[in-house]
């Protein structure tokens, strides 16, 4: 909201300069935007809050300035010299929909010589920035920016037998507005039409056809309520915004329209002559009650904490109209009807703070603590993110949105079966991912690209995914831990595994073969036999999605609610081995399906309980292995925890481990 | 005999002057020093002497092994270390040193810790809240009515016409508020979506905290003392900040908190970090407290917002682009 000093000086006469102006402003909770000093005035913006619309008019700017000043408001003086015709011989004015409009009134106006402004008209609007139109309009607007209520006049030969009904529209009709835009208007938009059909969307914009030009004699004053939500969705349904459904939207002052009505009146006859005709047709189908709102001093200072003086109270109280009586520890007030903000009594307890000064309650030294219990989840997304870290992991943040064909490589099923936001402003991306990966590996393709390598990322998010059916229960939303590096599987699943170690000391760590989506090659990976995620690397097909040439990416995606089930538990402290291990290097070939696991799992079925640690060292395959066979090469340490083994013991042990090999996976040793 | 003795100790001494390395050394010993060496075939050679010279010979014979072995380890002892010192390579410290591979938190996430970290040294439990909400927690709960402009459909990222992407953190007040009796004390971080046109400024998603505390006797006063003790905890015990009158629809009296930020070169600015307020009756009502007997406050803000400034990042599309050169350098 602009306000041009010279014009509020109309109204209230502060002697303060513009800083202190804004300044006090900003202090009631109209924040200072900015201050432009012209070559003979000066302008001040200020943001009015969407609970103050009677404050988008200089006469409530006023009314707030003098609660802090003590100066006076001065209302303009409405006197209008009407002429003998009644009103009510050109016009009636019918509500259809009384939940929609609280309040309409009509004045006519005769014999208007519609031209360009009086300078004095045309200077405080151009002022504000608003372009001068001709007097009539100019003359509206002038009193929207006085009294924050918007009028509208319409030109009255054009109103089909002078009538006014305000109504929803009828399928099919429409509407050029004054802007030149055809407004196709629907069953829930309110109108104001005429015998024939629409005249204007009702708060929004006028017709176009009922427009004030140089041909208009006649006026019809249109001042009225409508209902701000109604006029929001139309507004917005119709790409229509206003200076007028900017104010309707947050409420007008519905017991001042027919003073506002005369006020514009007045204005118009001042800028553009013609007389007024007499009386009005005022249409209040249900008149607003008076509120009552009752304070209570001990809330107050409870409430605020500080005991703000009763006098104190009540001069606020007074100066913003709210006609206060005291009696005893009450003060009982009347809500202004401009305030539409104010029913209750913490409403009275915050005008009273806000104009007493929220720079005045105090601060004290300390504050009252009970020591607060750790967040485990806060704490294991922390520790998470420490090992990653060390690991080479940046964090990465990303939206919760993910393009169609980007989730369709991630999902088996239909990708319609995600969730989406209705479209708004987005026209691709309004999938609610199910899995964090298509958003790291769009941002690894973004990274080497830029040629940042090594690149290893990791997100820890919430994932969505509809609701089971029935009932109106919430989608299902999981925190989901995803990694994606450009290094290869077996250090990613390194990582993966001493992060798990990492919650879980003793935790049991299973890899298994698994056909995934989006992977190449697959792994299921369980924790104590629970399943917390999988693993692998990336599919032709994402590969080629994201253009991936040489690299293949290595993914994981553990589910974060199973890694908060993972007790670390007690420490157990083990002894050191006092007695020395004794190690053996194997060299076996087997199938080349023959995989890491059935080769431990044959191992440990013959193991004896010396045996303590079975190591990989290295697979080969090429000259002196057959084709479609390799060498598995891995290291076995014995230990006696109570004695010093003998070789002896330890060729026993390692002839059964070889001969349980020949059985289970068909090894046979390989001499080198 | 004996002045053969000592002409062969006179001998060696004068070899072993003239030795210059390892090897010559180890040649002088063999000469000299070895089994069969000169000075140790002295020993054998005392039994050919008379009686009455023998020990004398074999006092000499000790000397003068005695002599050229010191002699001779001294030596030995030098050329050693001169070698070492030859051998040594040069190590130039002022080479650049091979960075180990490690990641950084993202920004968001060492703000958002810094920031749960003060509020838990100040008592405050951590809370969470689904992303995706209903209207209920998103609004009505909130005394958001349908009246306000927050309400429209195009501003929010509605999934069906009761669902929507929570639009603020203030719903896990209302989650919190729901299931716990008072005293409550929590803060409460996550992300919030709007359909904003992305800038430089504006993003579809973005982080919030927010902060709240009902017990019973909570007034403004404490309400102004824990965030004016959570922003010289944050910002520095120097930092200037105000209240500012404002309007949410959740708190009542609700204010805006400004901070009074200097820039690099000095200048004195007054940018709005947040809102606060006392908790409204109205959502007191809608979760079933009883707003006579308790009251409490609230207090939220943007993460990006705090980060942007602190960091003096201008874009904040950066933050969502993951560029490694941009989330190494915190």
């Amino acid at each position: 909201m602009k306000i041009s000093l010279n014009w509020l000086s109309d109204y209230i006469e502060t002697g303060l300069g513009a800083v202190e102006i804004a300044d006090i402003l900003s202090d009631l909770g109209f924040p200072c935007e900015g201050i432009e000093y012209l070559d003979d005035d000066t302008v001040i913006d200020v943001e009015i809050t969407s609970n103050r619309g009677d404050c988008l008019g200089l006469l409530g700017i006023a009314r707030e300035l003098s609660a802090v000043t003590g100066k006076e408001v001065k209302m303009p003086a409405v006197e209008l010299n009407e002429s003998a015709k009644d009103a009510a011989e050109f016009t009636g004015v019918e509500i259809a929909e009384p939940d929609l409009c609280g309040r309409y009134t009509a004045r006519i106006i005769e014999g208007v010589k519609v031209g360009p402004s009086p300078d004095w008209l045309k200077k405080r609007l151009e002022t504000l920035g608003m372009r001068s139109v001709n007097n009539v309009v100019d003359a509206t607007n002038y009193a929207m920016i006085e009294t924050s209520q918007p009028p509208h006049a319409f030109d009255y030969a054009r109103i089909a037998e002078g009538k006014i009904v305000v109504r929803k529209a009828v399928a099919g009709e429409r509407l050029v507005s004054i802007d030149g835009s055809q407004c196709q208007l629907d069953t829930d938009m309110l109108i104001i039409a005429d015998a024939k059909g629409p005249v204007a969307v009702a708060g929004v914009m006028g017709g176009a056809d009922t427009e004030v030009s140089e041909a208009t004699a006649t006026i019809l004053l249109e001042d009225a309520h409508f209902e701000p939500v109604s006029v929001r969705t139309t507004s917005r349904k119709l790409g229509l915004s206003s200076e007028a459904a900017f104010r309707f939207e947050r409420t007008v002052d519905i017991e001042a329209i027919d003073w506002a009505s005369k006020r514009t009146a007045q204005l118009i006859t001042q800028a553009a002559g013609g007389k007024v005709a007499k009386g009005v047709i005022d249409i209040y189908p249900k008149k607003t009650a008076q509120k009552e709102v009752t304070l209570r001093l001990l809330r107050l200072s409870k409430l605020l904490g500080i005991e703000i003086p009763s006098e104190e109270v009540l001069r606020i109280l007074s100066a913003l109209s709210f006609q206060p009586l005291h009696k005893d520890d009450l003060i009982i007030c009347t809500v202004p009807s401009w305030r539409n903000d104010i029913y209750r009594e913490v409403d009275l307890i915050e005008e009273a703070a806000r104009v007493y000064g929220y720079n005045k309650i105090p601060t004290e030294r300390q504050i009252r603590i009970e020591v607060a219990p750790v967040d485990t989840r806060q704490k294991l997304a922390e520790s998470i993110g420490t090992y990653l870290n060390g690991c080479g992991f940046y964090e990465t943040i990303n939206v919760g949105f993910i393009d169609d064909d980007i989730a369709e490589l991630f999902t088996e099923g239909d990708v319609k079966e995600h969730l989406a936001v209705k479209d708004v402003s987005r026209k691709s991306a309004n999938i609610l991912r199910q899995t964090l990966l298509g958003s790291l590996l769009g941002v690894l393709k973004t990274n080497l690209n830029a040629k940042n390598t090594p690149c290893r990322i990791f997100e820890i998010a919430d994932t969505f995914a509809p609701a089971g059916k029935g009932g109106d229960s919430l989608p299902i939303e999981k925190t989901k831990l995803s990694l994606v590096c450009d290094g290869n599987f077996r250090d990613l699943r390194g990582v993966v595994e001493g992060l798990i170690k990492s919650i879980d000391r003793d935790a049991r760590i299973v890899f298994t073969p698994e056909d995934l989506v989006w992977a190449q090659t697959g792994a299921q990976i369980a924790v104590n036999g629970k399943v917390v995620g999988t693993a692998g690397i990336v599919s032709g097909k994402v590969k080629e999605k994201f253009d991936f040439k040489e690299m293949t990416p290595a993914v994981a995606e553990l589910e974060f609610e199973q890694l908060l089930t993972l007790q670390g538990g007690a420490v157990k402290v083990k002894p050191i081995p006092r007695f020395p291990a004794i190690a053996r290097d194997l060299s076996i070939v087997v199938d080349e399906t023959v995989c890491w696991s059935d080769i431990v799992d044959a191992i440990k079925k013959k193991a004896s309980g010396e045996l303590e640690d079975i190591r990989f060292v290295g697979i080969y395959r090429g000259k002196g292995i057959p084709a479609g066979k390799k060498s598995v090469t891995l290291s076995l340490r014995f230990r006696d925890r109570d004695g010093t083994l003998t070789h002896e013991a330890v060729d026993r042990f390692e002839a059964d481990i070889v001969k349980s090999l020949a059985k289970s996976v068909s090894a046979e040793l390989r001499t080198v | 005999m004996l002045e053969q003795f000592e002409k062969i100790g006179k001998d060696a001494l004068a070899d072993l002057r003239k030795v210059t390395d390892l090897a010559a050394l180890e040649d002088f010993r063999i000469k000299y020093l070895g089994r069969k060496g000169r000075i140790t075939q002295m020993l054998s050679r005392i039994g050919q002497f008379p009686p009455e010279q023998k020990p004398a010979a074999g006092q000499l014979t000790n000397k003068i092994k005695k002599d050229v072995t010191a002699a001779f380890e001294q030596l030995k002892k030098s050329l050693l270390q001169s070698q070492q010192e030859k051998s040594k390579e040069f190590l130039d410290v002022t080479l650049p040193g091979i960075p180990p591979h490690i990641g950084k938190p993202h920004v968001i996430t060492q703000t958002t810790n810094e920031l749960l970290e003060i509020f838990g040294r100040m008592g405050f439990a951590v809370a969470y809240g689904p992303e995706v909400e209903d209207e209920w927690h998103n609004f009505v709960a909130l005394n958001i009515g349908p009246e306000h402009p927050a309400r429209d459909p195009s501003d929010n990222f509605y999934i069906d016409d009761n669902t929507l992407l929570r639009s603020q953190t203030s719903t896990i007040q209302i989650r919190i508020m729901e299931r716990t009796k008072p005293p409550i004390r929590i803060v409460a971080p996550g992300r919030v979506y709007r359909p904003d046109t992305v800038d430089a400024t504006h993003m579809y998603m973005f982080h919030q905290l927010e902060a709240l505390v009902v017990d019973e006797g909570i007034s403004m006063v404490d309400m102004k003392t824990a965030i004016d003790q959570f922003i010289h905890a944050f910002f520095g015990s120097d930092t200037k900040w105000r209240f500012r009158p404002s309007f949410f629809p959740f708190t009542e009296p609700s204010a805006e908190v400004d901070l009074l930020w200097v820039d690099k070169r000095g200048q004195e600015s007054w940018i709005e970090m947040g809102g606060c307020g006392m908790v409204d009756p109205n959502v007191f009502d809608a979760v079933g407290i009883d707003s006579e007997k308790y009251t409490g406050w609230a207090f939220g803000f943007g993460i990006e917002r705090l980060a942007m400034r602190k960091y003096g990042i201008t874009d904040i599309r950066l933050l969502f682009e993951n560029d490694l050169r941009f989330l190494e350098q915190f």
